[in-house]
């Protein structure tokens, strides 16, 4: 700092300097340059001088008889005389006296010049006079006298023209001498002559008396002591001139080291200055940099409490700009009257000189206070600083504080107990209303595992369970019975979540006691819709059921049955046994029917030893009878009642939906009067309402049988049906069918023994001797239609059967058939039912490189979400929809929608169409105006070509001839 | 904290610096005879050639280098009355430019009807004299300007007056304000002076005749001039102005004022009153003999009243010759074509 301070004074000693000898120099040349004007000037006056001369002389001589050009050199030196008087003005006293000397003798020259011009034009004038008129004598007669005289005149006339042109010694005595020897003449003359001579006379004169004048003022103004003075004054000049260029040029050496010196000084100066300046810059950007990034507010203020400066963070929280909080008064800006106080404690611990921490609270611009920490440190720094706050917006810390302690006060008074276990399971917190549920007390619990609460009603699957989904989901969420402390067991309804944070993994339950509720719901559901003896649903519970089966199946087209059955006998034990005992029977006969109809069948006890069975999955009768069967089997089964037992056997009423009735009542009368029917047979049997049903029973079990003894007798075979591609209907393939021709029975449709072969669990065996069939004959055929495909139907029984896709693979294997070239139907159902097991299965297919066909679709539930998840190619749309169509009624307009959304549907999700059932040719005109909108639709029917034996199919369809 | 985004005040003190060193150097190194300039000529008298000339007359030219605006204000202010002390008396009263430039009278007559002592010099050419009035009290038309001002009997004012007078008329005080700052005594007179000056009456006969016209002259003025030359009056009324550059006694060869028989008054001193020597008694300044036959009545105190009596005067007071009529004639037809003509806009009386 002194360095520089001493650098700084050294510079502005050395630029005085330069400036006081710069100063100087320019005194010097300023005086030069009037020295050098003076010059000029008395150079032009020494010329104008040496013109006056000549010109006197000139004029003198009669070379000249003009004066203008005399006064105009007389009055350039007059005023050439003034400027160099003003020229010299501040010169010194010795230039000034000779100008003065120089001004005062050119003045009586002027004078002397004067007395010239007269005094030479007198003289010229009678010099001209004796030129002219000299002969004054002629008008007198000649004579000796007149000679005489004329001599007299002519000598004097001749001295005086001597004595004009120059003074002689001794003429003005002459001239004397010979006027007073003619002047006694004039009187003797005529008059006219007489004043001719007398005139001549006075010439003479006049040029007497005036020549010497006139010599010694032209010898005056010639030899004027003015030529001296200015010779004097140029003599002068000259050496001041001299003086002033060795004094200049010694300061313009002094001037020219001074600036060189100042220079070189400024520039190390600057240099330094630079480096000095650019290491305080870095300092002050490193100091900028922490005070802008400092997460705490940083605010200066003078001894007034007036801000100096403020960092980033404090502007960002009090809203202002670091330029409006400058000079502005902390009290005036950041106070906030908060507690009615009207110092700000800054202010205060400022004005009291005191360093101070503490909290407060700060007014922002908008006028709202928000709580600060702060700490006040008198500074002693920069004077400017009085003191440094620090600060930092404690709002944050404030709210979480008070969100914590709402959180602790909700923990704390909710209902519902609430406990936090660490990741091992022991208990870190719980809140009262825990402790209330199980009865223990805080410190019981904390460090414990809520194992401890176990009632032991649940088996360790349920534990598993719940772990596992608070494994994988991070919740679970159910009924738990645990024990309290006292040894009651409770019902709790708990949310277990799991939740990891820093700290690590914890769970945290909520339990609600339900107990109480679900004690109350229960009872009052098992009053209203269950019944108290045998647990099963009341009359009330199953007529609603019944009504719920008669909408779905009314809604998917299907059948089901409805069994009601009467314990034969039953009033006996009532009479014998005493009601208790009958009521033990009932209860064991409702568990018996309970286990028959097991989930997916309804048991009902409708009143007294009435009881119901709702069958909704059983389709056909023969299902029906089955059942029917198994329950006279079962309820034939004695039941022991204390002691003794019951052997009263049942009486089955069956009746089917819709085929029977299609109200509920109705249903339930015709059950009615199908059980009296068999009580009125002998009880101990089963009977349906209509009486062709047992027929129809009789013909399925001849089927049954029958199709038992085909598939071992070889009886089925498989047909083929051709599916062609639109637009230009070219044969890709076929359908395979299977078809039998039983001994017995003739040739059985697929739509008789299907479906007894579906129930009785043989389906899976025709699908497999059908697909391997099929394939075989496919892979035959590769060699005469390449590419050629084979559609082959796939039961649900099939489908759902355990390796399925390897028994597939393993048919693909045999007979050497492409992947890609089969196509496996399903029916919708099939995927529907089968959930995520079924679309495994078809993933597992699709991985042979089957082609999977979503079979009649539009009967089912498919959903165009649901299809999209499934791996599925083609849809064939169900012959229902298409045999409306090309009819032309309201039904064909509707069912041509259907086609059309689905048609529109497949070719969104990119599957192919197959319409089936196509039997005339307004229906294939109908589907073929699809195509141009597809592409990709194929079409198969009867009147394209029905199911043809292979043989015949190859000679029909792939051009080889009949065996 | 605003960010230092100023320029290095380092870099700029160096660039100074060397800036100033630079100019230091060239100023050092400068030949200082580049400082000095050729001071202004002095030259006084406007219309007068620089040349002496070769003849003893040399033509009139016209004035150059005056400035129009300056001739303008001088022209009105020379007509105007509020010069004088009682607003009656203009310097165009007594100098009349369409009677020769001078008033006609013996003796000039100022404010309150008073009686001068001199008869008014003609104001025409009055540029080219050497001095002013006719004892050559004043060294230029500036000069003289102040006098008549002050002359109690002739316009009796004084400049305070006439300033204060003036600057109540706007066009006088734009005027003023305009050419030399502020209207003011010195002023009035530069501008006065600066319109007399450009009164010069070029172009007269024998002018021309100087000029090379051979007709330019009658044959009696041609034979008047050779009289002017060979008789002598041209020793003293020589130069442009045929006159006016020097001073002259008034009775070489005979006693003027004894013959006259008056009393000799004040104005007959001549120069006598400024230089107070015996020798410059009845001294006068030659007066110039343009337009001399505009100007009668002559001679210092207005005593003759003809042109033919002042040559005869002259002729024998001055000179000492005998004029027989024929000669006389004829110097008087060669005074006559000294008549010339003034500038177009030298009389217009100034707007007002």
């Amino acid at each position: 700092m002194t360095a520089i301070r001493r650098r700084v004074w050294l510079l502005a000693g050395l630029t005085l300097a330069l400036f006081a000898v710069g100063a100087g120099w320019f005194h010097a040349r300023d005086q030069h340059a009037r020295l050098q004007r003076g010059a000029a000037m008395l150079q032009r006056i020494d010329a104008a001088e040496w013109r006056l001369n000549e010109t006197v002389l000139r004029l003198r001589y009669g070379l000249l008889n003009n004066y203008d050009g005399a006064n105009h050199i007389l009055g350039d030196l007059r005023s050439m005389r003034a400027i160099l008087g003003r020229q010299l003005d501040s010169g010194d006293p010795e230039s000034g006296a000779a100008w003065g000397s120089y001004d005062r003798a050119s003045r009586l020259r002027e004078e002397d010049f004067e007395r010239f011009k007269y005094d030479a034009a007198v003289i010229r004038n009678s010099v001209q006079y004796f030129a002219n008129d000299a002969d004054v004598l002629a008008a007198l007669p000649d004579s000796r006298r007149r000679a005489a005289l004329q001599d007299e005149v002519m000598a004097l006339s001749d001295a005086v023209m001597r004595m004009a042109l120059a003074a002689q010694p001794g003429l003005e005595e002459e001239i004397g001498l010979r006027m007073e020897r003619l002047a006694p003449f004039v009187d003797g003359l005529p008059q006219a002559v007489a004043e001719d001579l007398r005139r001549l006379l006075r010439h003479a004169a006049v040029v007497r008396h005036r020549q010497p004048r006139l010599e010694s003022v032209t010898h005056a103004l010639v030899q004027s002591p003015a030529r001296d003075d200015l010779d004097r004054l140029i003599a002068l000049n000259r050496r001041q001139v001299g003086e002033e260029i060795a004094a200049e040029a010694r300061i313009r050496g002094i001037l020219v080291f001074l600036a060189a010196v100042m220079t070189a000084g400024l520039l190390i100066a600057a240099t330094y200055y630079r480096r000095e300046r650019e290491r305080a810059e870095a300092g002050r950007r490193l100091v900028a940099s922490l005070t802008e990034q400092a997460a705490v507010g940083m605010i200066a203020c003078d001894r007034d409490g007036r801000i100096v400066f403020a960092n980033p963070y404090a502007c960002a929280h009090t809203g202002w700009t670091a330029a409006e909080l400058a000079g502005q008064s902390l009290q005036e800006r950041l106070h906030a009257a908060a507690g009615g106080r009207d110092e700000c404690p800054v202010t205060a611990a400022l004005r009291a000189g005191s360093g101070y921490t503490g909290e407060t609270e700060f007014r922002h611009r908008d006028g709202r206070g928000f709580p600060v920490e702060f700490s006040l440190r008198q500074a002693a720094g920069p004077d400017e600083v009085a003191a440094v706050i620090v600060f930092q917006d404690i709002t944050e810390r404030r709210l979480r504080e008070r969100d914590r302690r709402l959180a602790e006060t909700v923990f704390r008074a909710s209902q519902q107990g609430i406990v936090v276990t660490d990741a091992k399971g022991a208990i870190q917190r719980v809140n009262p209303a825990y402790c209330a549920v199980t009865g223990y007390a805080e410190d019981e619990l904390i460090g414990a595992n809520p194992r401890m609460l176990k009632s032991g009603q649940h088996g360790p699957e349920f534990y598993r369970a719940m772990w596992r989904a608070l494994d994988e989901t991070g919740r679970w969420e159910g009924e738990i019975r645990n024990r309290r402390r006292n040894g009651d067991i409770y019902v709790q309804w708990a949310r277990v979540q799991a939740i990891r944070s820093d700290e690590g993994l914890h769970y945290v339950g909520i339990v609600s006691d339900i107990t109480e509720h679900l004690l109350a719901r229960e009872s009052m559901e098992r009053m209203t819709y269950y019944d108290a003896l045998t647990h099963l649903p009341n009359r009330v519970l199953f007529l609603d059921r019944l009504r719920q089966s008669i909408l779905q199946a009314r809604r998917t087209r299907r059948s089901f049955g409805l069994a009601l059955i009467d314990l034969d006998h039953f009033k006996n034990v009532n009479d014998t046994l005493g009601h208790p005992q009958g009521d033990l029977v009932l209860a064991q006969i409702g568990q018996r029917l309970a286990a028959i109809a097991g989930e997916t069948d309804t048991a009902a006890r409708l009143g007294g030893d009435e009881f119901a069975l709702l069958l909704p999955d059983r389709r056909g009768p023969e299902d029906l009878a089955r059942v029917a069967e198994t329950v006279v089997a079962e309820l034939g089964r004695p039941v022991p009642v204390n002691g003794s037992e019951y052997r009263g056997g049942a009486s089955v009423g069956m009746t089917m939906y819709p085929y029977d009735a299609e109200t509920a009542e109705q249903l339930l009368r015709n059950a009615e009067v199908a059980m009296y029917r068999a009580k009125e047979r002998g009880r101990g049997r089963f009977q349906f309402f209509v009486p062709e049903m047992a027929e129809t029973v009789v013909a399925y079990m001849r089927i049954e049988i029958g199709l038992r003894l085909a598939l071992e007798r070889n009886e089925l075979s498989v047909h083929y049906q051709p599916v062609y591609q639109l637009p230009d209907r070219t044969l890709v393939g076929a359908e395979a069918l299977v078809r039998w021709t039983s001994p017995e029975l003739g040739p059985v449709p697929p739509s008789q023994f299907i479906p007894v072969a579906e129930s009785s669990g043989m389906v899976a065996s025709v699908d497999a001797w059908v697909l391997e069939s099929a394939c075989r004959q496919a892979a035959a055929w590769q060699g005469l239609r390449p590419g050629f495909r084979m559609a082959v139907n796939f039961s649900a029984p099939r489908f759902n059967q355990e390796g399925v896709a390897t028994d597939v693979r393993q048919v693909l294997d045999r007979t050497g058939l492409d992947g890609s070239l089969l196509e496996l139907e399903i029916t919708e159902r099939v995927t529907l039912g089968g959930g995520e097991q079924a679309r495994l299965v078809m993933e597992e297919l699709k991985g042979l490189g089957c082609r999977l066909a979503i079979d009649d679709f539009g009967t089912g539930y498919s959903s165009l979400s649901y299809l999209r998840r499934l791996p599925v190619d083609t849809l064939k749309i169900d012959k229902s929809f298409v045999d409306g169509l090309g009819t032309g009624d309201a039904e064909a307009r509707n069912d041509r929608a259907v086609v059309a959304a689905i048609i529109g549907l497949a070719h969104n999700l990119g599957l192919d169409i197959v319409a089936e059932g196509i039997e005339t040719e307004p229906q294939l005109a109908a589907v073929g105006e699809f195509a141009p909108e597809v592409g990709r639709l194929a079409i198969q029917g009867y009147l394209l070509g029905r199911p043809v034996p292979a043989e015949e199919f190859a000679a029909r369809y792939l051009d080889r001839p009949r065996p | 904290m605003p960010p230092s985004t100023r320029p290095d005040p380092a870099i700029a003190i160096a660039v100074l610096a060397v800036c100033a060193a630079a100019l230091l150097a060239y100023f050092a190194f400068a030949p200082p005879e580049q400082a000095i300039r050729a001071p202004a000529g002095g030259s006084s008298g406007a219309g007068a050639p620089a040349a002496p000339a070769q003849g003893p007359v040399s033509p009139l030219t016209r004035p150059v280098g005056l400035d129009p605006e300056k001739v303008r204000l001088g022209r009105r202010l020379f007509h105007d009355k509020r010069l004088s002390g009682d607003g009656t008396v203009a310097c165009a009263s007594c100098h009349d430019l369409n009677r020769g430039g001078m008033d006609g009278l013996p003796q000039a007559v100022g404010v309150r009807g008073q009686k001068g002592d001199v008869n008014t010099p003609t104001v025409l050419n009055s540029g080219l004299n050497f001095r002013q009035f006719w004892d050559g009290r004043a060294a230029d038309l500036v000069e003289q300007a102040a006098g008549p001002v002050h002359n109690p009997t002739e316009m009796d004012s004084n400049w305070p007056q006439v300033v204060a007078r003036l600057s109540g008329d706007p066009a006088y005080a734009a005027a003023f304000a305009r050419l030399y700052g502020r209207l003011e005594g010195p002023a009035i007179q530069d501008a006065i002076a600066a319109y007399e000056q450009s009164l010069v009456t070029a172009d007269a006969p024998f002018d021309r005749h100087l000029q090379g016209d051979a007709t330019a002259l009658s044959p009696a003025a041609a034979e008047g001039w050779r009289l002017f030359r060979d008789l002598g009056c041209v020793a003293c009324h020589q130069g442009a102005n045929l006159g006016g550059n020097m001073y002259a006694g008034l009775g070489v060869m005979g006693d003027f004022f004894r013959d006259r028989g008056r009393a000799p008054t004040k104005a007959d001193l001549g120069r006598y009153s400024v230089t107070r020597r015996e020798e410059d008694r009845h001294v006068f300044k030659v007066p110039s003999l343009r337009n001399v036959a505009r100007t009668a009545p002559y001679f210092h105190d207005g005593s003759v009243a003809t042109l033919e009596e002042a040559v005869d005067l002259m002729a024998r007071y001055q000179l000492g010759v005998r004029l027989d009529p024929r000669r006389k004639g004829q110097l008087i037809a060669f005074l006559e074509s000294l008549t010339g003509e003034l500038p177009a806009d030298a009389v217009e009386d100034p707007g007002r």
